[in-house]
């Protein structure tokens, strides 16, 4: 059995009348320490996969196995324990709180988690270290998403999760961004899922999932993996 | 407007329908409020404006202390301005229902006027029928049906048991004050009401009159006033005439009843006097008489006497006769025994002889007897013997007979003597017995005299007797005759010391006092009325506060809204769409919003705000049928308002967004810039606080408006929840600061004007001498009008005979609080009264002086005082300056033992007949509290509102708060904050906010309850800001009360937050 064993999973949106299937009995695995990268079309499910997976939704049915906890059952508190402990979350707009300086975005996360790094370390880890006190106004599009890692991996998470992180970045600084998860993939063991629709960067995964209407419709293990560096697209 | 638009306007609705409803929400709030509370005012006149027209009350009505006539009613009816008079008897009376229950109840009649509502039962029938108010029946558990007594002690009444046949509303009492009257403490504690035809009296109690056109106009308008004033200076007119006619005819009537009794007392004393004379002369008649026949009877006395005495002299006279002829006899005697004894002598002798003879012949007899013897019996004697013895024989019979012989002789002479003898004892005899024949007629002609004597002398005694007898019965006659003139001329005494008195009386009956006085004169009316205009006041400044409150917190909204759709506006811009097409959406979603919310709020508050303020009212009041009038008039004011202000809001924001490039627009407006607050440079403080705390005071300092909006809000709704307490408290203190603080007393007797000075003094060292009494001072009272310029009010003047009496019953101090004394030159007047006249110390006033001119006097201090107006100063002042004074008031301040006994103290003045007043300072604090409990149901109704306020306010930020970060928050949430964390994460800023808000707010509170006690306070009244701490401690609970119902509420509205939703990408 896999580290993260999605097993048939469905969920479905009600809109008014309509019924949307935004996951269709999906099933798939991750390994701990792969470094996945979703593809698909917009409205193909991939962010729902990775919502149901990050604990911010629910599948209406199936179940989701993480390290050998079925997530699906998990209800309120203990469900938003498993973000808290266990979950790393970075997005497209990075969501940094505005009124905190850079390493007070990461101490945010910090605070609240048992076994969190220490945040200068972390901004360091990221490349920030002489940015610490400047807030993230003042700071570039690459540098808050790195903020934004920093943050999501000071938590010291089972998984990270990056949805679209590159998507508000230009194509010089995605790149470095995508190095720096690859190789916390790499360097700390960790797993990291990247949701992305531009296939190109697929080839830096260990592991790439296609979805198509609601399914992981190819699931496909990478053996020739290529430094983010030697990606072109 | 392009249809595409006008859809997308509703589908906002319907999207934000929240928001929609937060703004719809404060424009019902503040127009509601702010229509409601205004058109309460007015729709209270209007009921009662209606009630008095439908119970047909009086516009005015005129009493006097001695009654009134028909003539009046005839007089009054002639008025231009009177369209109807009635003659109306009222009486109050004792009914007793137990042994420690005895209510007075005011016994009205039933009329056309001031009808009664029937709340139960039905109206009388006849005469010996009743109906009470329905707390009389409440107190007393009778029953309708059952029968009540009056104690009638003047036969004012021609039934005094009546049945209760129904329960009523009189329109004459609208408070549950009844009024005092004369009877028991003073205090009447029901109204019930009888037919006319029951009351037995001759003159009518009052009289109401209706003017014509009145009912044009509302009872509390200033046209209704002015109208009122007029009859009233035209009705006044007639006072003095019927008082006049009313007084003579009273005087007229008693003098006739006096001259009556006057003539009886005349007739009567004629006819007793006869009487007594008649009795008295047959008394003097009859003691002539029996002089007269004393005098008889002495004559005939007298004549007896002399008769007797004639008599007597008689009599002596034979017994002196007799005694001469005894004398005479008894000589005579001695002369004859004499002769006699000389005869005896002889014979003495001569029977010697005789004896001596007899002797010889007994012995010669012998002798011959016994020789006869011896010679018839010779025997043997010798013949010689025998011889001899014959011889001897015939001689010794010889010698016999010679003695025989002398002895005859010897007899003879004897014989002859005794005869002598005899024949002188005889004689002397013979003169004997004449002597005593004569003796012994005498004597019984003595003892004859004697008899008639003493019979005559009986009789003479019996009848002096029978006169004493009759003396005596005179005399006895006589003393009770002088006992019964006596009585008789007592009670001719006392019967002209009673007409005189009578005539006194007579001299004395006062003048009859006539009030002439409208509704306004009606305490329930006028409280009423004030009411009214205290909450029109308050009307005018809370509602304001709440609507600009109301509508800085939709401004905040519709703000949020613009600043929201941004990216939208900005392509509408770069579609090509104008300003103005653009801004319309947002126009229109305020307009609606603030219209809809409007209206919805004028209906209910239309509705509910009079509604709630009148029920409240109605614990006061007893007016049935309470009017609620939908006056657009009173809302359209505040929805305007409302429009304007949140409209306007819009549309500025729409034009300062609009300003920007539609490329700017559409870029997500910049958040915020992080920014370091001052705090920070201070690391020795900052260090110290956890993160969620520096977190918490950045964001407080980043978003200013909402800081400030919050603060503003929760600052708005504490100082207005204090100052409603804020106003109870300052209300409430007014009675205790008059009546506790200023005056010291407890009861205000005024005596009646016919006592003279002296007989004032008496009274007053009576109830000096009470056990219950501390202090009792003679005070003058009398309220008259003090000018200055322009202004003049009306001021009642406190005068004693010493100044320290003064001191004594009235707390005399300057407006810092410090004791200040009269002095003989100036006039010390209360402050209220200082600032209507506009006078400091030191300026001059003018009264009027006992002439009627006027007089100008300094101002000497201005002192405390809470409750009406009054003037100090000392006698000698008012002396010089207005007039002599005479005393009409006794002001006592009972002891210990007389405040635990008041009652008793009231009952024992009120039963003296030369009080003519007596005012009980319990008994006005409760009357003026309960008129300002009125005031504080409207505080309550305020103080309610303001909550409300204050939780829509936070609910509103809060929800604001919450819309504007809630990518934040939903970053935080996918963080793994627990619900709690979240909770505080946001909840932090809004505590401090709220306890900056209430801080700032109390303060606020203490200026905004000045404010409204300076713009509501009354002509008579002065409030001095007073909040008791508590209050504070519950303005503030209150405020955090909300503050944790809206923060329960945010609560959930952060765990329902959908981080997906929220954070799914960037619009």
């Amino acid at each position: 059995m896999s580290y993260i064993e999605f097993q048939s999973v469905v969920k479905k949106y009600k809109m008014g009348e309509i019924e949307i299937t935004a996951l269709d009995k999906t099933s798939f695995g991750i390994e701990k320490g792969e470094l996945v990268v979703i593809v698909g079309a917009s409205g193909a499910g991939k962010t729902t996969a990775l919502n149901i997976l990050g604990g911010m939704d629910d599948a209406t049915s199936g179940s989701v196995i993480v390290d050998g906890k079925d997530i699906t059952k998990l209800k309120g508190r203990d469900l938003i324990r498993y973000r808290r402990e266990d979950i790393g979350f970075v997005f497209q707009f990075y969501n940094l709180v505005q009124n905190l300086t850079a390493v007070e975005n990461v101490e945010l996360a910090t605070q609240i988690c048992k076994h969190a790094l220490d945040p200068k370390v972390v901004m360091r880890k990221v490349g920030l270290g002489k940015r610490l006190n400047n807030f993230p106004s003042q700071l570039s599009g690459g540098e808050q998403q790195r903020v934004a890692i920093a943050r999501a991996i000071a938590k010291n998470p089972k998984l990270l999760l990056c949805d679209e992180p590159t998507g508000a970045l230009d194509y010089n600084t995605g790149k470095q961004i995508l190095k720096l998860l690859q190789d916390m993939s790499r360097k700390e063991n960790m797993t990291v899922i990247i949701i992305t629709h531009n296939q190109a960067i697929a080839p830096m995964a260990d592991k790439i999932i296609h979805f198509k209407n609601g399914v992981a419709v190819d699931i496909r293990k990478n053996d020739n993996v290529i430094p983010v560096e030697n990606i072109e697209w | 407007m392009k249809k595409a638009l006008l859809k997308d306007s509703v589908k906002e609705i319907r999207k934000t329908y929240k928001r929609f409803l937060s703004i719809l929400l404060m424009s019902l709030l503040g127009v509601g409020f702010f229509a409601g509370i205004r058109a309460t005012s007015p729709d209270m006149r209007k009921t009662i404006d209606n009630y008095y027209n439908e119970q047909n009350f009086y516009d005015i009505q005129m009493i006097s202390t001695l009654g009134l006539t028909d003539e009046d009613v005839d007089l009054i009816k002639n008025n231009e301005y009177v369209s109807e008079v009635y003659g109306s008897f009222s009486k109050e009376a004792l009914v007793e229902i137990s042994n420690n229950s005895e209510p007075v109840v005011k016994v009205h009649s039933l009329l056309d006027i001031n009808k009664v509502i029937l709340k139960e039962g039905r109206l009388p029938e006849k005469d010996n029928e009743c109906v009470v108010e329905q707390g009389f029946l409440a107190q007393t558990a009778k029953k309708i049906g059952d029968t009540i007594t009056l104690e009638d002690s003047d036969d004012s009444f021609n039934n005094d048991t009546l049945t209760i046949v129904g329960t009523v509303e009189s329109p004459l009492y609208i408070t549950r004050d009844r009024g005092s009257g004369t009877l028991g403490t003073g205090k009447i504690d029901y109204y019930i009401y009888t037919n006319s035809e029951n009351f037995n009296l001759d003159v009518y109690t009052e009289l109401y009159i209706k003017i014509k056109n009145e009912n044009s106009y509302a009872t509390t308008s200033d046209e209704y006033s002015e109208l009122v004033d007029n009859a009233l200076n035209s009705i006044k007119v007639y006072e003095e005439q019927i008082n006049t006619r009313r007084y003579d005819e009273l005087i007229k009537e008693a003098n006739d009843k006096v001259d009556e009794a006057q003539q009886e007392l005349d007739k009567n004393k004629q006819e007793n006097e006869q009487k007594l004379n008649d009795a008295q002369k047959e008394i003097d008649d009859y003691r002539l008489q029996i002089e007269d026949s004393k005098v008889s009877i002495n004559s005939q006395k007298n004549n007896l006497d002399t008769m007797f005495a004639d008599y007597d002299k008689q009599i002596q006279d034979g017994k002196v006769q007799l005694e001469n002829a005894q004398k005479t006899l008894d000589e005579q005697r001695v002369t004859a025994q004499e002769q006699i004894n000389n005869a005896l002598n002889t014979k003495t002798t001569l029977e010697e002889n005789l004896s001596k003879v007899e002797m010889g012949i007994t012995i010669a007899t012998d002798k011959n007897n016994q020789i006869f013897n011896i010679l018839e019996n010779p025997g043997n004697l010798s013949e010689e013997e025998i011889n001899y013895l014959k011889g001897l024989k015939v001689e010794l019979e010889a010698e016999i007979e010679s003695l025989n012989q002398n002895k005859g002789e010897l007899e003879e002479s004897i014989y002859l003597i005794d005869n002598t003898v005899n024949q002188i004892n005889q004689e002397l005899e013979d003169a004997q017995t004449t002597i005593d024949d004569q003796k012994i007629a005498l004597t019984q002609r003595e003892n004859e005299i004697n008899s008639y004597k003493e019979e005559a002398y009986g009789l003479i005694d019996d009848y002096l007797v029978q006169i004493d007898n009759s003396e005596r019965e005179l005399n006895e006659n006589q003393i009770e005759l002088d006992k019964n003139r006596e009585e008789f001329n007592n009670q001719i005494k006392e019967a002209e010391d009673e007409i005189i008195d009578a005539r006194e009386e007579v001299e004395n009956i006062e003048h009859p006092k006539l009030y002439t006085l409208s509704r306004e004169d009606n305490t329930g009316f006028n409280g009423f009325k004030q009411d009214t205009q205290s909450i029109e006041n308050i009307g005018r400044v809370f509602p304001i506060l709440f609507f600009v409150i109301a509508t800085l917190i939709s401004l905040n909204s519709m703000t949020r809204m613009v600043e929201e759709q941004r990216q939208q506006i900005g392509t509408l811009k770069a579609l090509g769409y104008t300003k103005l097409q653009i801004s319309f959406k947002y126009i229109l979603y305020a307009a609606l919003a603030t219209v809809i919310g409007g209206i919805l709020g004028m209906s209910i508050g239309f509705y509910l705000i009079p509604k709630i303020i009148w029920m409240m009212y109605q614990m006061m009041y007893t007016i049935p049928n309470f009017v609620l009038e939908f006056n657009f008039e009173f809302g359209a004011l505040g929805l305007w308002f409302a429009i304007i202000c949140i409209v306007g809001a819009t549309i500025y924001t729409c034009y300062k967004e609009l300003r920007e490039k539609p490329a700017i627009l559409m870029r997500p407006k910049a958040p915020k810039l992080g920014k370091r607050v001052l705090l920070e440079k201070i690391p020795f403080i900052w260090n110290r606080f956890n993160f969620t705390t520096k977190v918490t005071i950045r964001n407080m300092f980043r978003y200013k408006k909402r800081f400030l909006m919050t603060i503003i809000g929760i600052l708005g709704c504490t100082a207005l929840i204090l100052a409603g307490f804020g106003l109870k408290d300052s209300i409430t203190s007014v009675i205790g600061n008059q009546y506790g603080e200023v005056f010291r007393y407890n009861y205000m007797i005024g005596v009646k004007s016919s006592l003279s000075d002296d007989e004032i003094t008496e009274f007053n060292n009576e109830i000096l001498k009470r056990d219950d009494v501390d202090l009792s001072v003679k005070t003058y009272l009398s309220t008259t009008t003090i000018t200055s310029g322009e202004l003049s009010e009306d001021v009642q003047i406190m005068i004693t005979d010493k100044k320290e009496d003064l001191y004594s019953i009235v707390n005399l101090t300057d407006l810092d609080g410090n004791k200040v004394e009269l002095n003989d030159n100036t006039i010390y007047i209360t402050d209220k009264l200082a600032q209507l006249l506009d006078v400091n110390e030191g300026d001059t006033v003018t009264l009027e002086n006992s002439d009627g001119e006027p007089v100008e006097i300094k101002v000497g201090k201005i002192v405390r005082n809470y409750v009406y107006h009054y003037a100090y100063m000392s006698k000698e002042l008012y002396n010089n300056l207005i007039g002599e004074y005479s005393t009409n008031m006794l002001i006592v301040k009972n002891n210990e033992y007389g405040l635990n006994n008041l009652d008793d103290f009231s009952r024992d003045i009120m039963s003296d007949n030369r009080v003519s007043s007596l005012t009980d300072i319990e008994t006005m604090k409760s009357m003026i509290s309960d008129m300002m409990e009125s005031l504080n149901y409207v505080v309550w109704v305020l103080i309610v509102s303001s909550g409300l306020l204050a939780f829509v306010v936070l609910y509103n930020l809060a929800n604001v708060n919450i819309s504007e970060r809630i990518r934040e928050l939903a970053t935080i949430k996918v963080l793994g904050f627990y619900d709690n964390e979240v909770y505080n994460y946001i909840s932090k800023e809004t505590t401090i906010l709220t306890f900056m808000g209430i801080v700032i707010g109390l303060f606020g509170g203490v200026a905004l309850t000045s404010f409204i006690l300076k713009t509501c306070e009354i002509n008579v009244l002065r409030f001095v800001t007073l909040i008791h701490p508590i209050s504070y401690v519950y303005a503030a609970l209150i405020t955090i009360l909300f503050t944790l119902i809206v923060n329960f509420v945010t609560y959930f509205a952060l765990k329902k937050i959908n981080m997906i939703e929220s954070l799914k990408s960037v619009e």
